[in-house]
């Protein structure tokens, strides 16, 4: 029943906020975990862009863009993840040269 | 046909705006491209993304028609490009005056990251070097590499023992240990004096009590209530050194009460029966095992003093600790 509604909701008034909406909290979620793992240390290009792609997503949102924010969205997800790789690959390099020993 | 002729005029207005925008863009994007070339998302990152994305943005503004957005996004995008080519060209320069001079060209040819800047010439680039003054092979991260004889973590150049392992917080030195205990002088509450972890590095004290060959002999009697088996606190640091020296060694102890001859003969042993159980029952408390122990009450029938003198009564009203024989 709650489907149909779904299906009948989205046929009167389309889907594009639901799923612009779906992908930024997406692509958040994954900007929060790569931050949380220190991504504007490691990997700030990448931060930075998925960052900005996010906050122009809920602009383009803000202004019943949906597709143009899902797009974005999209594309700050996108960066979201390149950030959290390299953020891991940056953090296992250093472990991984325990002799080094760091003169700062 | 009037009427026509401002929309007309807005138009063609708004077609020029879109024309110069477009053009303004694309004169950004060579820098961003630029930039990007000089690996700019090494040296520069937040810059060239800032760049790259408002330029991204204003396209997609102009796309929309919506010039004034574009505008405003081409204006953040314009100095972030600038500054970011700027810095990639430092960047890039310092990098290519820091490579290896006998080999230039091999260098560039084979570093994807010749533009970024290596302030100690080891061939890693400062944002991926750990030591960015220091030389060190790549695989160390830039870092050098150092030997530890001792293998205490501290490498031998900032190790002052070399050859002993201690902590970093004593720059690789064993810490002092003028007693000799393994608790070094700066956890041990007497450092000059051996002794156990469990005692703080101090000497177990035994003052009340001397262990001797067939008895544990106290030097302060144990007191008791007037005629009842409740022991006094000012004996418990006694018992309590009882119990430790029982629990130090395996051996089954005989817990004697004695009293003097005043009173009744059965009232005597009853009561010097339960004063030898009461202390049995405060050692097992201190953590002897109970099968180590034996309570007896002779009552008055060994004295060791005359009883017709108060003197001789008091030390004939005692506790004694015979030890039996080896536990187990």
């Amino acid at each position: 029943m709650a489907r149909r509604g779904t299906i009948l909701a989205c046929l009167l008034l389309g889907c594009g906020p639901l799923t612009a909406t779906s992908v930024i909290d997406d692509a958040e979620s994954a900007l929060v975990r790569a931050r949380a793992a220190d991504a504007d240390r490691f990997a700030p290009y990448e931060a930075t862009l998925a960052d900005l792609y996010l906050a122009k997503a809920r602009e383009e949102q803000g202004h019943a863009h949906y597709a143009d924010a899902r797009a974005l969205a999209n594309e700050a997800l996108r960066y979201a993840g390149a950030a959290a790789r390299k953020t891991a690959e940056n953090r296992a390099a250093p472990a991984a040269s325990s002799a080094a020993v760091p003169k700062r | 046909m009037r009427n026509l002729a401002p929309w007309v005029c807005g138009l063609a207005a708004a077609c020029a705006s879109g024309s110069a925008l477009r053009q303004r863009a694309d004169a950004i994007g060579q820098d961003v491209k630029s930039a990007k070339d000089l690996n700019a998302a090494a040296c520069a990152p937040r810059e060239i993304a800032t760049a790259e994305a408002n330029l991204r943005f204003a396209q997609l503004a102009l796309d929309q028609g919506d010039s004034p957005r574009a505008g405003a996004h081409l204006d953040t995008a314009a100095p972030a490009a600038r500054d970011a080519l700027a810095r990639s060209r430092d960047c890039g320069n310092t990098r290519v005056a820091a490579q290896t001079p006998a080999e230039p060209q091999r260098a560039l040819a084979s570093a994807p990251s010749v533009s970024a800047k290596d302030a100690d010439g080891d061939g890693v680039p400062d944002v991926e070097d750990l030591c960015p003054d220091v030389p060190g092979p790549a695989e160390h991260r830039g870092c050098p590499v150092f030997t530890d004889r001792d293998g205490d973590g501290v490498a031998d150049d900032v190790d002052r023992c070399p050859d002993l392992p201690g902590p970093k917080e004593n720059f690789g030195c064993p810490w002092p240990d003028r007693d000799g205990d393994r608790i070094a002088d700066k956890d041990d509450r007497c450092p000059d004096e051996p002794g156990p972890r469990e005692n703080q590095g101090c000497p177990r004290r035994a003052a009340l009590i001397v262990i001797r060959r067939d008895r544990i002999e106290l030097k302060q009697q144990i007191h008791f209530q007037p005629n009842r088996a409740r022991i006094l606190s000012d004996s418990f640091d006694v018992l309590r050194q009882v119990a430790e020296a029982i629990k130090d060694a395996p051996v089954a102890v005989r817990i004697e009460g004695h009293t003097d001859n005043v009173g009744k003969r059965k009232e005597n042993i009853k009561l010097s029966q339960a004063r030898a159980d009461a202390v049995k029952e405060y050692l097992v408390q201190e953590g002897v095992e109970s099968k180590q122990l034996k309570s007896v009450g002779f009552g008055p029938k060994r004295p060791i003093a005359s009883n017709a003198t108060k003197a001789g009564r008091t030390l004939n009203r005692r506790v004694e600790f015979r030890i039996e024989e080896k536990s187990n």
